[in-house]
Order: structure tokens, then C-alpha cells, then sequence
């Protein structure tokens, strides 16, 4: 007998059992009725002779049997049985019939087979023989209570189910069962099917998927996840299979989930193609614990049965993310060093040059005139060349200070800011009363910092320095004052003055190399105010100034990493 | 007209145009500035227009305003400032040697020449015999 329809079969099967226990129940009337299908009927003309004609019309009745005839019904009973058996045994598929207590009463070859027991092996058993251990313990109740309230249905969906064979051995199955009346209660049919080839396969599927480096997110068509691979647990930081059933929308930072969840429908409302998502901004994900990251998504629609499914492919470019902006800082700098270097060498040929030109002319002119004998001349111009010489090396030196300040490396080391401000001023004591000016050191005492100190130094000297030349010999007590404040995240050193101030004109230029203002005639190397801000960026801090006739005032905000405060400042 | 910030070049310009007999009066700038605010002042264009300065010595490097700015500065104005140095030689004297210097310089209609400092009697009157044959006497 060739079928291709087992379910078929199975039903067929079933029906033959329920009119086995029709018969047996002994109600006199038998029969079949099906709409527009085959059918199986049994009659029986005589008793003894039992067979089965398919047709394709409703039949009501059977025959009634004479009463007599019942007397005969155990031998009736029995072949039948044997003839049930024979259809068992040529449907392609495991069956058993279990009676209300759970008892065995039939089970066909392909069953016995796939369980590994001989034939007939089975009748009479308990149908747990064939339950794992561990499922046995509910299995007997959910029998009772399938008896109490039969229905057809597939067991197990949803979850994984299993049959245990002689040997012990787990065999992962699908159960369909059918529930049929009989006169002497209600029995089971059930068919089982071995899944492990599916299982295997799907493992494979499972496998690949878990094998791949980005995450893959499977998504319905209500934005709920339906199946996300191991990556994808591992980007987000969700516990193996805890991405299962949540909602897309939970792995997407709360600023972009309304938007996100407007293109979702409409991506999947239109005839959605492959395409990565919008790649001219990054996008970012939101792992379980609410931790934001950057992502790439590429999405894929599935169509299964009708069903539309979103296949979301995830990377998580947190490190691709990191070094372009690595790079791209690196970039800046590598920019902004090499401009730098080219104005350097600009400035530095020409203001290092210059002064050797100026001696070269002046040279021209001692030699003119001592061969001409105007002594004079030769002398003011061998004092012009000194002063010209001296300024020179003083350019060189402070050249050299700007380009080793570039690579400094000078570890921090804590300093008494006050301490070192009356340093300097002790330093420069010279230029201080040569321009009669005073200082005034505000700093508290106790104020420490953590600072490359060399650069600090350098730049209280160079601020100093300068209060000092640019003073306004007009204005009563010339002076210079250094304080010191704390602001939210820096600290902040105040240089201030009453001198001339810088000429408004040159503010934009203050901080560029060899540029000098003012008053001509005041010895400088335009390189301190360049050297200053090099200190200060290289302390990551900031430097700012305000400037007027009434004189500047310079702030150096560092920020407060590297500065602390002592406990006794604290106080003040 | 010099025009440089550095003194002692100044000195040392003012001297080789004292070589040359031909060359009458001659004012000296500290920077750009001084010189544009010079050239903008009414007082000082009345002194200095007849005659107007034959010979402008422009150093590139200054504070304040450097040669290229005080150049940018006189052509903007040149309606009212400018107009009457139409035919004044304007020279670059500069210690720089960077091309970039000299490119730019050569940009300028006004600028007839560019000297390295330090400026000599020779260089000088190459320019003054190529600007204005027959004004130097022994040229």
C-alpha cells in the first residue's frame, strides 16, 4: 500500500480503532461517516467476515447485528485486532495506542524499532517505559489530564521532547496524538516522530550561526526577537539565549527608539531589500546593562510562509570607531606639528638670520671706517655689533628653549606654588628694580601642585619678565601680581600688571613666535609668550589674557588633574 | 623713505644712501605703521609731496604692520594716499631668503626690486642706474 499522506493514515487508523471499541462496546449499531473523503467502513455479512471498502459518500448506518450474532463478539474482537495491527504495521510511521491507564495496546514495527524493543515487546507496558526519567515524573498527570480533556494535538511544541529507548538512549520526538472513545474508555493514539535528523540539522544552522563574528538578530514582524545568535548575546551582554523574545527596540538607546521603531514599520511596510542601514552617521546600540556602543547593521528581510522576518546583522565597531578617532586626532596633530615646523623654520631664518645680516653690514662699515681712520664711528658701531651679538645668542638660546620645551618630558613632581613665585621673583630681581616694579605674590602658602615644575617655572618667568619690561614708568607703582583660584575643574593663575599694555592691533599675534610689541627699544626675542602657551598646552591647560592701556592680566588654567590643593589650603 | 624696525639697519641704510649726493631728504619708520600713519596725515603729504620720495626702502619683518601689510594698506588707499608715490620705487630689504618672500614681493607692480640685507652702495646703485638712468652722476 503506497500513501503518501501518513495524517491520512493516521486518522484512518484512529477510526479504525474507534470502531473497533464501538463494536466492542456492543451498541448494535456500527458504522462510519465522512463528507468528501475516503472511508472506511466495516460491515459484517456474516460476522466472521470482516472488510474494509473505501467510499466517497456519507453513510449513516452499517448493519445492525441480530442479537445472536453478539455472542461471537470476543473472536470478533480479535481479529479485528489483528486486522488493526496489519494497518499499524504498513502505515510509515511510529504508532501506539495506550489505553486509559496508560497501558500499551498496540504499537507497530517502526515504533518498536525506533525504541530499540523486539516485537510485541511493548503490549502491556506502561507507557512510561518509552519517557526519559526526568520528564516521567509530570507525564503520568499530564496523560490524566490529556484523558480528562482529550484533543488532537501535537505534544511538545515549543519545547524539546524526548523518548528514551531500551538501550537508555534519548531520542528526540514529535508526538501528535488523537484521543478516541471507546465503550470501555478512552484511548490514545499516538504517533511519534524522530526529529534528530531536524535537530541535527538545525544544530548545524545554530552552530553556523553562532559561529559567525558579527551578531545576527532574527526579528518578527512586531519587532520581537525570535532568534539571535552568539555574537549578537555577546555584543549586547545579554546571558546565553536572553535576547530570545525581547523587543528589538530594547537593544537601541531610549533617545532613538521612537524613530527606530517608525522605520522598522515602515521598512517592513515597504518592499524591503538587503541594505545596511543609514551609514552617514554612526548608530549605536544599547548593550542589557545600558551601556551605549557603536554598531553597523546590515538587514535582510526573510520571507517564511507568509511571514515576514527581519534579519538584522550587527557589528559592534566600538574598536573601529576608537582608532579612526584615534587616527584622526593623531592627524591633527601631525598637521598642526608640521605647520608649526614650517612657520619655525620661517621664523627661525629670519629672526635668527637677521641680526647676522645687520653685524655683516656693520662689519662693512668698521672696516670702512677704521681704513678711513673715523674712530668714532668704529667704536659706537663695535658697541652696536656687541649689543647685536649678544642678542643673538640670547635668540638662540631661547630657540633651543622653545624646541626642547616640544619634548620635555619632565616628570610632575609637587610644588609650593608659593614658594616657587618668590623664586622667580629672586631670579628676576634685576629686571624687577631696574623697572621699578613690584610683586606681589598672592599665592596662599601651602598651595601645592602636581606640575612638570620646569614648565611652570619657565612660564612664571617669561610672565614675570615681560610685567616687568612692559611697565608704565607713568603710572605710580609699577607692579605685577600673581594669584591663584580654583574653578570647577582647573586651577587658575592669574599674572596681572598695570604696564602699557599690548597694542589691540597685536592681540591675535601675542602667542606667535618672534613677535614682538610696543616699544622697540625694549630687549626681547619675541620667543617668551610662544614659549609660554607651549608650556601650557603641553600641561593641557589653557592660557587667556586681557589687555589695555591700564594694563594685563594673564590666566593659565591647568586643569585640576594636575593640580591639587593642600589640606591647608583648602581651608583658606 | 626707510621703512624697518631694526635700528641699526636702519643706520646702516641711512648710511649708503648718504653715498649717493643725489639723494636729498630722508625719513625713517619703525614699522608699517608708523609709516601708513605718516602717509595718511595731510601735514605729512604736504611736506613730502613736491617732490614726492623717489625711493622707498620696505623691510618684510616688522611688528605691527609688517611690509607686505603696509603695501596691502597704501594700494587699498591708493586714491588718496598713494596716488602721489605713483612712480616711487618701492624696494624689499629684507634678511629674508625665502622664496615665498620673493614670489609674493615680485607679485607687487609697485615693487621694482628685492635686496638681501645687508644693503650695500653696489646694489643700490644697480637699482637707482636700472629705475632712474641719469640721476646718479657718476653711474
Amino acid at each position: 500500500m503506497k500513501c503518501n499522506r501518513p495524517t491520512t493514515w493516521l486518522s484512518t487508523a484512529a477510526r479504525l480503532v474507534g470502531m473497533y471499541l464501538r463494536l466492542n462496546s456492543g451498541s448494535g449499531i456500527y458504522g462510519w461517516r465522512a463528507i468528501g473523503r475516503p472511508l472506511m467502513v466495516i460491515y459484517q455479512d456474516p460476522p466472521t467476515s470482516l472488510s474494509v471498502v473505501s467510499i466517497r459518500v456519507w453513510v449513516g448506518l452499517g448493519a445492525v447485528l441480530s442479537i445472536d450474532s453478539w455472542k461471537r463478539w470476543p473472536r470478533l474482537m480479535e481479529q479485528m485486532l489483528e486486522q488493526f495491527s496489519e494497518a499499524f504495521e504498513v502505515i510509515p510511521a511510529a504508532l501506539l495506542v495506550v489505553d486509559h491507564d496508560g497501558r500499551i495496546v498496540l504499537a507497530n514495527a517502526d515504533l518498536q524499532k525506533l525504541f530499540g524493543y523486539e516485537a510485541g515487546e511493548l503490549v502491556g507496558e506502561s507507557l512510561e517505559i518509552l519517557v526519559p526519567e526526568a520528564m516521567s515524573v509530570g507525564h503520568s498527570e499530564l496523560r490524566e489530564g490529556y484523558h480528562a480533556d482529550p484533543h488532537r494535538h501535537t505534544m511538545g511544541s515549543g519545547r524539546d521532547l524526548f523518548g528514551v529507548s531500551k538501550s537508555g538512549q534519548l531520542i528526540p520526538v514529535e508526538i501528535g496524538l488523537s484521543s478516541v472513545q471507546g465503550g470501555t474508555g478512552t484511548y490514545s493514539l499516538a504517533s511519534v516522530v524522530d526529529i534528530s535528523p531536524r535537530i541535527a540539522a538545525q544544530r548545524r544552522i545554530h552552530n553556523a550561526l553562532d559561529a559567525a563574528a558579527s551578531g545576527m538578530i532574527l526579528v518578527d514582524g512586531l519587532g520581537t526577537i525570535v532568534l539571535a545568535n552568539k555574537a549578537a548575546h555577546r555584543i549586547f551582554g545579554a546571558e546565553a539565549g536572553g535576547l530570545l523574545g525581547v523587543g528589538i527596540e530594547e537593544l537601541i538607546p531610549g533617545r532613538f527608539r521612537r524613530r527606530h521603531e517608525a522605520y522598522r514599520s515602515n521598512y517592513a511596510a515597504a518592499e524591503p531589500t538587503d541594505r545596511s542601514m543609514d551609514t552617514r552617521q554612526h548608530m549605536f546600540g544599547r548593550r542589557i546593562d545600558g551601556v551605549e556602543f557603536p554598531v553597523d547593521v546590515g538587514l535582510t528581510p526573510i520571507n517564511e510562509n507568509g511571514e515576514r522576518t527581519i534579519m538584522a546583522t550587527i557589528m559592534d565597531i566600538s574598536e573601529r570607531v576608537r582608532s579612526q578617532e584615534e587616527i584622526r586626532h593623531k592627524n591633527e596633530e601631525l598637521t598642526r606639528l608640521n605647520g608649526e615646523l614650517t612657520q619655525f623654520t620661517y621664523s627661525a631664518s629670519h629672526d635668527l638670520k637677521a641680526p647676522l645680516t645687520t653685524l655683516d653690514g656693520l662689519l662693512g662699515c668698521l672696516a670702512e671706517d677704521a681704513a678711513a681712520g673715523a674712530m668714532d664711528e668704529v667704536l659706537l658701531n663695535a658697541d652696536r655689533a656687541q649689543v647685536l651679538a649678544r642678542r643673538l645668542a640670547g635668540l638662540i638660546e631661547s630657540t633651543l628653549g622653545l624646541v626642547q620645551s616640544e619634548s620635555l618630558a619632565s616628570d610632575a613632581e609637587r610644588i609650593d606654588l608659593a614658594e616657587m613665585v618668590d623664586e622667580v621673583g629672586q631670579a628676576l630681581e634685576g629686571a624687577l628694580s631696574a623697572y621699578d616694579v613690584e610683586l606681589y605674590n598672592e599665592i596662599p602658602i601651602g598651595c601645592e601642585l602636581v606640575v612638570q615644575s620646569i614648565r611652570l617655572r619657565q612660564i612664571l618667568e617669561n610672565l614675570i619678565s615681560n610685567a616687568a619690561k612692559y611697565s608704565d614708568c607713568s603710572k605710580n607703582g609699577s607692579f605685577v601680581r600673581i594669584s591663584i583660584e580654583r574653578d570647577l575643574d582647573c586651577h587658575k593663575i592669574t599674572v596681572a600688571d598695570n604696564g602699557v599694555g599690548i597694542p589691540e592691533q597685536s592681540h591675535a599675534d601675542v602667542f606667535k613666535r618672534f613677535r614682538r610689541f610696543g616699544d622697540q627699544s625694549i630687549d626681547g626675542t619675541g620667543v617668551g609668550l610662544a614659549l609660554v602657551e607651549q608650556h601650557v598646552v603641553r600641561m593641557k591647560g589653557e592660557i587667556t589674557f586681557e589687555s589695555s592701556p591700564k594694563g594685563t592680566v594673564f590666566v593659565v588654567a591647568l586643569p585640576r588633574a594636575i593640580g591639587i590643593w593642600s589640606e591647608s589650603s583648602q581651608s583658606l | 623713505m626707510i621703512i624697518d624696525d631694526e635700528e641699526v639697519d636702519r643706520y646702516l641704510a641711512m648710511r649708503t644712501l648718504g653715498k649717493f649726493d643725489e639723494i636729498g631728504r630722508i625719513a625713517e619708520f619703525e614699522d608699517g605703521a608708523e609709516a601708513f600713519e605718516a602717509l595718511s596725515s595731510p601735514d605729512f603729504r604736504r611736506e613730502w609731496e613736491s617732490p614726492p620720495p623717489a625711493l622707498i626702502l620696505l623691510d618684510i619683518n616688522m611688528p605691527r604692520m609688517t611690509g607686505f601689510e603696509f603695501l596691502d594698506q597704501i594700494l587699498q588707499f591708493k586714491d588718496e594716499v598713494a596716488s602721489p608715490w605713483d612712480g616711487c620705487v618701492i624696494l624689499m630689504v629684507t634678511s629674508s631668503d625665502y622664496s615665498g618672500d620673493k614670489e609674493r614681493a615680485a607679485a607687487y607692480e609697485a615693487v621694482k626690486g628685492y635686496i638681501q640685507k645687508p644693503i650695500s652702495e653696489d646694489k643700490l646703485r644697480m637699482i637707482l642706474n636700472e629705475h632712474y638712468p641719469g640721476l646718479l652722476v657718476d653711474g
